[in-house]
């Protein structure tokens, strides 16, 4: 019986380990998929459901949402970064990198509480109409995706700063990244689909 | 082997009691659009009868002979695959599912096609647990019994107060929602005078089993003298001493809800079912038999006598209240 | 009593429940402690066997049938006779037992007979160690049981939910809710979808990268092929349930109007809902049909007929599931072109579906039949499901179905379908792998009289029903008036289901009868089998196969036995990172968190709600620090050392 570091860590066990990991990891995101998918549905069936609220012309400040959308898109890169110096057994850069994209996604987070706030200001509360309930059921959601992207990181500078490069570790990584890039890229549906397309509407 | 003879026998015993099948109500049909939903489902039970003999012969034939028993060698060459056989049992389901599918497509594009202009219009709002049916034609409303002329095509309007409830008439035709911020439309054409039952098809709460209705069919003529007698204003001149004093018990309790003309201004902001002939009616709370018995156990406790109501108990009122808007409400006639 | 700004009302009907609780819960721990059994127990519940999950999902499903069967006989007593009064089954009550019957029955009955059957054959068919998570495997169970205990608390806790399985709204988030009935249902079914969720996942993911070596896509044995298909079409359903469950969630609980209100869209449930519904009727099917696949052609001795056509019409029907979900929503008013497209795409399922059935007649064609409990419900199934076939085509002809819609001709059309295709299947499959669950066969005479009592007590319970539904009557109801004409139907039925429960009993005696026996104890091959899972020793161990088994043909245990002594061969290569996961108590605690959230979400009460989540999180870190310190790596070489010692 071994322990993990008595373990050869060469590239065929690394493969070994983390191919199931990927596939379960993409399959996952297909059900998460599915999922915003449904919420993206129930979007456009309520832009017909205005009750007495504003609409999505009315309703959506695309300009106040490139910041949060540039923070983000850019996290993808850092943690692009913090994956390929993992590779190299750069400790401390691989820390760095987390910390960073953890902190974007932050920026991220918080430009979107404000937007939320101001929306409240501004009367829009989450029952004001369907279409709003709609939109935050839909944004909402990928929040709480990406709150839950950073209190990973958080676990993932742990599992960096106390085992290092190992196996587990890049199972770890394999697993978050396609966790990461997919949230990145339903908040660029959003961004397109909502906020753009809703300056059309 | 017990288990083939069984299922042999509850099929013949399907056969043999087509007789009595034939009585039921959605195969037995008295308008034309329950026919033609009829036809198509004599036409599907024939193909699938087909479908299910040949299953069944098959079954009890390989099983029959193929059953292990002593002294039997099962056959050497053992079949895993046969093209031809793999291909008749894909290709003849197509078919049979064509012959199915052309009448059925024709039929719903054909009612989709029918002219609606000279046709009744009836707008039919189902609430928990009771229906309201308004002739916006005659500007009359009534409850819980449709009156519809023979041979006429009726278009009807379905609406809904509340929660989703279907309206069923099975000897008329099928079902069509009623579904709140919608408004859905289906036609019927009576063909035969008579009294048939109507369903709530769609589940809607506690009160569910008892949301039923009658429809009554009736003659040209018949039907034009009913709409005649629903435009009178009621008048109470002939009440008697009792009937008058439940006219009074009426007046504090109940006036707020229900209405006793069947003119459509008098029934403007009532919440509750139009009461104009409450007398003739057939049935009281859309399920009873419309007795003296039934209308004091329905009065007395609503909720207890139909499960989920809205109608409320009367506060404050006497056995002699009771009585007197009773003997009231059978003085309701046309 | 006011339990969280909840009324519980102590009726006589909860009385009772409470004290049967109280009654079943005493007896069983003093039954546990007498027997000595808190050890097994304590092992049982941190288990990462794949077979014991496997047994605990089918044991907690069993747990629920009786409950949901329960639910069945108080329904058909009340429906007994026209006008009836039985003790307080009228109204919403009727509605309260009517809509946990449904819910219990599909989510956490169906679906765990399968998956456990999943759980205990998949791995031994395709010769892999385990399910490839084992942890997550774990988890997926515990949270389909909390799921199943939010459904059955709701009685007693103030009120089920009582707008039938479908949950329809405006009907589910109106003044009609009993108690908080339908956060009950929500999260109930929300929670116990996430662990299905991620037992597809871990499926797919154990039959894409875990089968022994040699096995192609070609040699898949038909019961883990139905298990991949099934898999597939939970991943893209049961996320649309999720997604329509959150909605509900917040138009019930945070006043969202979405669904309904003035200016909802109540027929956007129904849409999510079908969408999923009808993917969902083919994810309880599809695993029957597989075990239906093995016992065929175990008992006629033959290699199953068309095999790549039973894959193909799987994978087709598969694919078709996700495109007839309108015929559910004919009466709607979606329009002539909408109605008939579906229409049209729902009769198109029949094809592969025949394909199937004459596939299993042409295997017992030629061959052998032995008749063991396990076949007889297989070959009962051909004719059951045959009828509930048909008139599944029949409800596709659309105007025919405005007169089935809603009426007891579809709980007929749906009950033959579940009973005569998911439950026998699930029966057949527990006869046929008790032996590999528990190492001991099940009398086969007791079952041949259960086999026999519950497949007559069934066609006698839902034949007349096709007749009541076209007499008129509308499902869903609690009774009927003595002039309708429903009485002879519905009295044959009522007596129909109290024969099937009385099968049912026979079951469980038949369980304990042959635990006490203990007939052909660890024989690891009673059948005659021919796939893998008859290659390893009953009960089938958690560490097994240093050296992978190689796979040289669809039946490989019968290539074996056909070519040589019926041993399998096993591959030389020497693994290096063989990972056994210890048991841990981690999936038990976390499915407590997701019951602390349900709890404070139904209750309204958020601080309960931020505990759970809190509590849940924490116990995921937790897990993931301690990950390297909770798995056992093994080479092959140590493996087969280890399983020496623990022979001996």
């Amino acid at each position: 019986m071994g322990v993990e570091s008595n373990v050869e860590n060469s590239t065929e066990t690394l493969l070994e380990y983390s191919s199931p990991r990927k596939t379960a990891m993409f399959l996952f995101i297909c059900a998460e998929a599915v999922i915003f998918g449904s919420l993206f549905a129930t979007y456009f069936v309520m832009l017909h459901h205005l009750g007495d609220g504003p609409g999505p012309k009315e309703f959506f400040k695309f300009k106040e949402m490139i910041l949060p959308t540039i923070l983000l898109l850019s996290s993808s890169l850092t943690w692009y970064l913090a994956e390929k110096t993992l590779h190299v057994r750069e400790k401390g850069k691989t820390l760095f990198f987390i910390g960073l994209t953890a902190l974007l996604a932050l920026g991220f987070l918080s430009l979107e509480m404000i937007e939320f706030l101001k929306n409240i200001g501004d009367g829009y509360t989450l029952g004001r109409s369907p279409f709003i309930s709609s939109y935050y059921l839909l944004v909402g959601l990928h929040g709480c995706h990406v709150l839950f992207g950073i209190l990973w990181m958080a676990l993932l500078l742990v599992h960096v700063k106390t085992k290092g490069s190992t196996v587990a570790n890049h199972g770890r990584f394999v697993s978050f990244s396609i966790y990461w890039h997919f949230v990145d890229s339903v908040w660029v549906f959003i961004f397109l689909l909502l906020y753009a397309l809703g300056q059309f509407l | 082997m017990k288990k083939i003879v069984g299922i042999w026998g509850s099929c013949l015993l399907l056969l043999s009691g087509c007789s009595a099948i034939q009585n039921m109500d959605v195969l037995n049909p008295a308008g034309s659009q329950a026919a033609e939903q009829y036809s198509l489902i004599k036409l599907s039970m024939y193909i699938m009868l087909i479908v299910m003999v040949t299953v069944v012969v098959l079954f009890v034939r390989f099983v029959h002979k193929y059953r292990a028993r002593p002294g039997f060698t099962p056959e050497k060459h053992q079949e895993n695959r046969n093209k031809k056989l793999e291909l008749t049992w894909t290709i003849l389901p197509f078919v049979l599912l064509l012959i199915l599918a052309v009448p059925m497509v024709k039929s719903v594009f054909g009612e989709e096609k029918q002219d609606n202009t000279g046709a009744m219009k009836v707008k039919v709002t189902a609430s928990e647990y009771w229906w309201k049916f308004e002739y916006p034609e005659e500007g009359i409303v009534t409850s819980q019994e449709l009156h519809l002329p023979k041979g006429k095509r009726v278009v009807i309007e379905l609406h809904s107060k509340d929660v989703i409830h279907s309206f069923w008439v099975p000897q008329l035709g099928g079902k069509q929602d009623l579904i709140p911020g919608r408004t859905n439309k289906m036609a019927l054409t009576p063909e035969k005078v008579g009294t048939y039952q109507g369903k709530c098809g769609e589940f809607c709460g506690a009160g569910h089993s008892f949301m039923r209705f009658l429809v009554k069919v009736d003659s040209q003529q018949d039907y034009q003298q009913w709409v005649n007698q629903m435009k009178k204003e009621n008048t109470s001149s002939k009440l008697s001493a009792q009937e008058s004093e439940g006219q009074n018990v009426f007046k504090n309790n109940c006036l707020s809800c229900h209405a006793t003309s069947g003119v459509a201004s008098a029934n403007q902001g009532k919440e509750g079912p139009n009461l104009a002939g409450f007398g003739d009616r057939e049935r009281v709370a859309g399920f009873m038999p419309n007795t003296e018995k039934n209308v004091l156990k329905w009065l007395k406790d609503p909720k207890k006598v139909k499960p989920g109501t809205e109608m409320p108990k009367a506060k404050g009122l006497s056995k002699d209240d009771y009585a007197a808007l009773s003997a009231y409400l059978k003085a309701l006639e046309k | 009593m006011s339990f969280f700004n909840t009324q519980i009302k102590f009726a006589s009907d909860i009385v009772a429940a409470n004290i049967s609780i109280i009654v079943i819960l005493v007896a069983a721990v003093i039954y546990i402690s007498l027997a000595k059994k808190w050890k097994v127990i304590w092992s049982l519940i941190r288990t990462m066997d794949h077979r014991k999950i496997g047994i605990l999902y089918i044991a907690w499903g069993f747990i629920f049938f009786l409950r949901a069967g329960l639910d069945a006989m108080l329904m058909r007593t009340q429906l007994a006779f026209p006008n009836f009064h039985f003790w307080v089954f009228q109204g919403d009550k009727y509605d309260q037992v009517m809509t946990t019957h449904g819910t219990l029955m599909i989510f956490f009955v169906a679906m765990p007979f399968l998956i456990g059957l999943m759980n205990i054959a998949v791995p031994l068919q395709i010769g892999a160690r385990d399910i490839a998570f084992p942890f997550f495997n774990s988890l997926s169970m515990w949270l389909f049981v909390i799921g199943g205990l939010l459904i059955n608390m709701s009685f007693v806790m103030g009120g089920a939910p009582s707008t039938g399985w479908t949950s329809y709204v405006p009907l589910a988030v109106g003044k009609d809710i009993v108690g908080n009935g339908t956060a009950f249902y929500d999260m109930g079914v929300q929670v116990s979808g996430i662990g299905t969720i991620m037992t597809s996942i871990n499926m797919i993911t154990t039959i894409l990268k875990h089968r022994a070596p040699g096995m192609g896509f070609m040699k898949i044995p038909l019961f883990t092929w139905s298990a991949l298909i099934t898999s597939i079409l939970i991943l893209f359903a049961f996320p649309v349930l999720s997604a329509a469950l959150l909605i509900l969630l917040f138009d019930n609980q945070f006043g969202t109007q979405i669904f309904s209100g003035e200016h909802g869209n109540p027929v956007l449930w129904q849409h999510l809902f079908w969408a999923f519904g009808h993917p969902e009727v083919y994810i309880v099917i599809l695993p029957a049909f597989g075990v239906f696949s093995q016992v065929i052609s175990t008992f006629a001795s033959k290699r199953i007929f068309g095999y790549s056509s039973m894959v193909l019409s799987m994978l087709a029907i598969g694919f078709l599931s996700f495109m007839v979900w309108i015929h559910h929503m004919f009466t709607v008013g979606l329009g002539a072109f909408a109605n008939v497209v579906f229409a049209i795409t729902s009769m198109l399922i029949a094809v592969p579906t025949g394909i199937k059935i004459f596939n299993w007649l042409f295997t017992i064609r030629g061959g052998s039949v032995r008749f063991t409990t396990a076949m007889l419900y297989s070959l009962a199934f051909i004719p059951s499901f045959v009828i509930g076939g048909v008139t599944g085509v029949m409800q596709a002809v659309v105007p025919a179905d405005y007169q089935y819609h809603d009426s007891y001709f579809v709980v007929a059309h749906l009950h033959y379908v579940m009973v005569g295709g998911t439950v026998f299947g699930a029966f057949s499959g527990f006869y046929y792998w008790w032996p590999k669950m528990f190492g001991y066969l099940l009398n086969d005479k007791i079952g041949k009289w259960q086999a026999w009592t519950f497949i007559i007590g069934f066609h006698m319970t839902f034949l007349p029903m096709h007749l009541s539904g076209l007499q008129g009557m509308p499902r869903r109801t609690f009774t009927y008036l003595p002039e309708d004409g429903l009485f002879e139907f519905n009295f044959i039925s009522t007596m129909g289901a109290y024969l099937m429960a009385f099968s049912v009993l026979l079951f469980i005696w038949n369980v304990f009868y042959s635990y006490q026996k203990k007939e052909r104890w660890g024989v690891a091959d009673p059948w005659d089998g021919r796939t893998m899972d008859w290659a390893v020793p009953s009960p089938s161990s958690h560490i097994r196969w240093p050296y992978l088994p190689v796979v040289r043909d669809l039946e490989n245990l019968w290539y074996a036995k056909e070519h040589g002594d019926g041993t399998l061969p096993f591959s030389q290569k020497e693994e290096k990172r063989i990972v056994v996961e210890k048991p841990t108590i981690i999936p038990l605690l976390l499915s407590g968190g997701f019951f602390t959230i349900s709890f404070g979400l139904i209750f309204a009460v958020p601080l309960i709600t931020v505990a759970g989540f809190m509590g849940t999180l924490l116990l995921m870190a937790w897990r993931s620090i301690t990950y390297e310190r909770s798995i056992d790596l093994y080479t092959s070489a140590q493996l087969e050392e280890a399983i020496r010692r623990e022979e001996e």
